[in-house]
């Protein structure tokens, strides 16, 4: 079963001074139990996407298309129903816990408060804050319920909100850049904590994220966003050796590696753009190092790729580039480099 | 796109529109209120520049035959006491009630700026002596300061204008120090300290500009309420003295003729004073408002 | 690397500083030699901005020394011709290219006001020395006249390490300057600090959290956690083959495939518990790492 299921979503913004278009034919779905990425770079769309998915649009913005959320139509329902659904169905996890935890309030309000939104009667309240403490593997969860958020740190407090996330029981999360906030070496333990919940819980996850490596190093599947479109979809596994798409090639390419040669990274050249700035035809076409004419003249669809399970590329050459997009020079996914020696207990 | 927090700010989507709410919310700061306001402070200062123009009649002719005449085709809003034009006092009046406050406004603004930009900017100990003394003046209420100036000045219309300047000193102070403290996080200002600017320079060449609308808009909103403690100061009779036509002045004259039964002598120049005072506040806040969206923006 | 000689651009011997409680920075001693390029690597709290803010004047260390071409500059400099002297020595360039610009000055205008004031004669001679450092920034005519807020992060961080070369300083700090930028302009700007470095001499001290970036653009790192250095050496050798569990720890929380996030949560609280405060605590607490 499909927990997100958007189909067609355009968004824009309305004709007049600000008219702008944000979204283009966004289809994307997570079923349950599954982890899915949408990486991209600034405009590309994808925290629209994910904001989306829980009814909530910019100001004034019409839609085309639809979402559905743990089954409900977001765009059908009533404000009560939507309120219902986001406090109840799906858990967002914040990227910045330091501006999503109230600093004026205790850890413990935070969560019943969370609870309660969810429908959990008062009495039981703070019992379930404590479980869902320890669900995000905080040892004292009594005494953490009794804490100020400016006593945690950003680790601990993004696993606060975490835990704010589940208090209804959702049957999706999601994570918009759930770990940019927080240093390297706390991000593979917050993750891990999403990680395990999903698979616990079997509800899908939706990781929004600007790391490719990050997505396809812990997603069963990953979208890619340029330009408020998808351009491509690719079970991660498959992803890092065989980027599809020229753009994610490229992104690759531009990305400094732990190992390999050292010198001149492969820059993909000009910036990110947003679909309001795109040009005719393939959006990624003036930075494209494969450009044909034709690539300036038709927008090209997202094509599911025959054989392969379930990759699917917006590129008119992508049957051409195939074996040339195909990574030859080690990346961050070369196994040529220390591996962590884990500490004897 | 990776900066912005994922709230929840949209609301509910309609497939037609959304977030209606927030529109009006703008429409209200900017929108017709805005407007209307910006027309009346408009029309006061082409008042007080063109009052001999457009005024109907001499604002300091005694007619006692006309004393608080009823409004009518030869007085519209009717005269005073003294049988004097109300309306044409009224237009004259813009003049020094309007002067006052710009006064007020000019010198606070002036100190206000210079000791905050000192203290935001300085920090220390310097910081903690402006803080302080101007936590003083703060405490005591404007008009009481105003009253123990005039006191020792004497009435007319510098000491209360004085007075009333350095009341309003703290109020922009301690913006401007809040308002310095926030700047000078941002990393321009070390970049600029780091390439060898002195503080001085980086300061007022750099920090000052970036925060003066928002000085400005304070500056507007000040100017409305001096407006009324000056008037207030007026009807005390510590104010500009007659027979200069002040609003202040001829509310405190149009009392008695309530009693008499002639209302418009004293509600007259109240609803000037009222209008004036909320269409300041209105624009002050209304362009505090947009710089403070367009600071988001940046 | 401590070896004192005309060789260093830049050389930090025991720099200290203490906030209240907390040695923010403990003891830190490095040096980059001319035309060489340094990383020095931590997270949040490892002392690392600390120090560059030392290292460029912005704050005064409790003990220790600054020296740049062989000249000390301990203390945040005093009268004009010191601010410039300190200014040729040593600049930086700051992570957020949305806060390092001054909103209301133009393109042009924030490089002329700099050459300006370091005696570049002439309005003439100044034009040409601000086309030329756009022109090595890789910026386009159309946005010389631009105001910041016209202009991407990217761009802006060009202005940024332009103006950072307008008084041709010997060192250039790098405080995260690249980790806000998107991954395709990030590698833009790598590649254009690596052609500077090539085309003047200058040293780079290159502060970044980012161990790839860090081995892209650094011959050598220094590792630093809780204040102190706890690795150091070329970056190659060390990144291939860390000793110091931190450093490994760190390696190994760079994404990858087959990455077991899980792992690394249980190396870093075993980190965590070779500091006695943090051992039965739930919450970390800062403490000095020994």
């Amino acid at each position: 079963m499909n927990v997100l299921e958007i189909d067609g979503l355009t968004v824009a913004l309305p004709a007049g001074r600000a008219a702008r278009p944000l979204l283009s034919d966004v289809s994307l779905h997570v079923a349950q139990g599954e982890v899915v990425g949408l990486v991209g770079e600034s405009g590309s769309g994808k925290s629209l996407t994910c904001r989306a998915a829980l009814g909530a649009l910019p100001p004034r913005a019409s839609a085309e298309g639809s979402v559905r959320t743990v089954g409900d139509d977001v765009f059908a329902l009533s404000a009560r129903a939507l309120r219902r659904l986001r406090s109840e169905k799906v858990g967002l996890v914040p990227q910045d816990p330091r501006a999503a935890v109230n600093p004026l309030y205790r850890v413990g309000d935070y969560l019943v408060e969370a609870v309660r939104a969810a429908g959990v009667p008062q009495a039981e309240a703070r019992a379930r804050a404590v479980t869902l403490l320890g669900d995000v593997g905080i040892r004292e969860p009594e005494r953490a319920l009794r804490c100020w958020p400016h006593e945690f740190s950003g680790g601990m407090l993004q696993r606060v909100a975490i835990a704010g996330a589940l208090a209804g029981r959702p049957a999706l999360l999601l994570a918009d850049e759930p770990t940019t906030a927080l240093d390297v070496t706390i991000q593979a333990e917050v993750l891990s904590i999403l990680l395990d919940i999903t698979a616990q819980r079997s509800a899908g996850l939706l990781l929004v994220t600007h790391d490719l490596e990050l997505a396809a190093a812990v997603c069963d599947r990953v979208y890619v966003m340029y330009a408020g479109r998808i351009i491509e979809a690719q079970p991660a596994a498959s992803l890092f050796a065989s980027p599809r798409h020229p753009y994610t090639a490229g992104l690759l390419h531009a990305t400094p590696s732990l190992a390999g040669p050292v010198g001149r990274l492969e820059a993909v050249p000009g910036r990110p753009l947003g679909l309001d700035e795109a040009v005719p035809g393939c959006s990624f076409s003036a930075r494209c190092p494969h450009v044909r004419p034709t690539c300036t003249e038709v927008v090209p669809d997202l094509v599911s790729q025959p054989g392969a399970g379930g990759i699917a590329v917006a590129c008119l050459r992508a049957d051409e580039l195939r074996d040339e997009l195909r990574r030859s020079g080690p990346g961050r996914a070369d196994p040529d480099h220390p591996v962590l020696e884990e500490q004897p207990a | 796109m990776t900066a912005v927090a994922p709230g929840l700010a949209g609301g509910p989507a309609t497939r037609s529109s959304v977030g209606r709410r927030r529109g009006l919310r703008w429409a209200k700061a900017s929108g017709p209120g805005f407007a209307v306001a910006v027309g009346v402070l408009v029309l006061l200062a082409a008042t007080a520049v063109f009052a001999p123009l457009v005024a109907p009649s001499d604002p300091y002719a005694v007619v006692l035959s006309d004393s608080l005449a009823p409004p009518g085709p030869e007085h519209l809003l009717g005269a005073d006491d003294s049988g004097r034009d109300v309306l044409s006092r009224l237009l004259y009046g813009a003049r020094t009630s309007l002067v006052g406050p710009l006064a007020v406004v000019a010198l606070s603004t002036l100190f206000g700026v210079a000791i905050g930009l000192l203290a935001g900017w300085r920090g220390g100990w310097v910081d903690a002596v402006l803080s302080r003394a101007q936590e003083v003046v703060f405490a005591f209420p404007g008009l009481l300061v105003a009253v123990l100036v005039v006191a020792v000045m004497g009435p007319g219309g510098v000491a209360p204008v004085l007075a009333m300047a350095i009341a309003y000193v703290p109020y922009v102070g301690r913006l401007v120090r809040s308002l310095v403290l926030q700047e000078k996080q941002r990393t321009y200002v070390a970049a600029y300290r780091v390439a060898g600017f002195s503080g001085f320079s980086v300061a007022v060449r750099h920090v000052l500009p970036n925060i003066a609308g928002i000085v400005l808009a304070q500056g507007v909103v000040n100017f409305g309420y001096a407006l009324m403690d000056l008037a207030a100061l007026s009807y005390l009779g510590l104010g500009v003295q007659p027979p200069t036509a002040d609003w202040g002045a001829m509310v405190s004259d149009g009392q008695t003729a309530i009693l008499e039964g002639a209302l418009v002598q004293a509600l007259a120049p109240a609803a000037v004073i009222v209008v004036t005072v909320v269409a300041f506040t209105v624009v002050g806040e209304g362009v505090a408002d947009r710089l403070a969206r367009r600071e988001n923006v940046r | 690397m401590t070896a004192s000689g005309p060789d260093w651009a830049l050389e930090v011997r025991g720099l200290t500083k203490t906030y209240g409680e907390v040695r923010a920075v403990d003891e830190v001693s490095f040096a980059v030699p001319r035309g060489g390029a340094l990383g020095l690597v931590g997270e949040s709290g490892s002392g690392k901005t600390t120090t560059a803010r030392m290292v460029v004047g912005l704050e005064r260390p409790d003990s220790g020394s600054v020296r740049v071409g062989g000249t000390a500059c301990d203390r945040p400099p005093r009268g004009r011709r010191g601010r410039l002297a300190r200014a040729r020595a040593v600049q930086i360039v700051f992570q957020d290219p949305y806060l390092s610009l001054d909103p209301r000055v133009r393109v042009t205008d924030s490089l002329e006001e700099v050459l300006r004031l370091h005696g570049t004669g002439g309005a003439r001679a100044r034009r040409d020395r601000v086309g030329e450092l756009l022109d090595q920034v890789g910026l386009g005519t159309r946005e010389r006249q631009a105001l910041p807020r016209e202009l991407s992060g990217g761009q802006r961080q060009r202005v940024a390490i332009a103006r950072a070369l307008a008084p041709d300083p010997d060192v250039l700090v790098l405080d995260e300057a690249v980790s806000a930028l998107d991954v395709s302009i990030q590698a833009q700007i790598l590649n254009l600090l690596s052609d500077i470095r090539a085309a003047r001499e200058i040293a780079y001290l290159f502060v970044s959290h980012d161990l790839a970036v860090v081995r892209h653009v650094c011959e050598d790192v220094v590792v630093l956690h809780r204040g102190a250095v706890v690795e150091r050496g070329a970056a190659t050798e060390v990144l291939a083959r860390p000793t110091h569990p931190y450093t490994r720890l760190l390696l190994s929380s760079v994404p990858r495939q087959g990455w077991d996030p899980a792992a690394i949560g249980r190396a870093r609280r075993a980190l965590d518990t070779t500091t006695p405060a943090a051992a039965a605590d739930p919450i970390p607490t800062q403490g000095a790492l020994q």
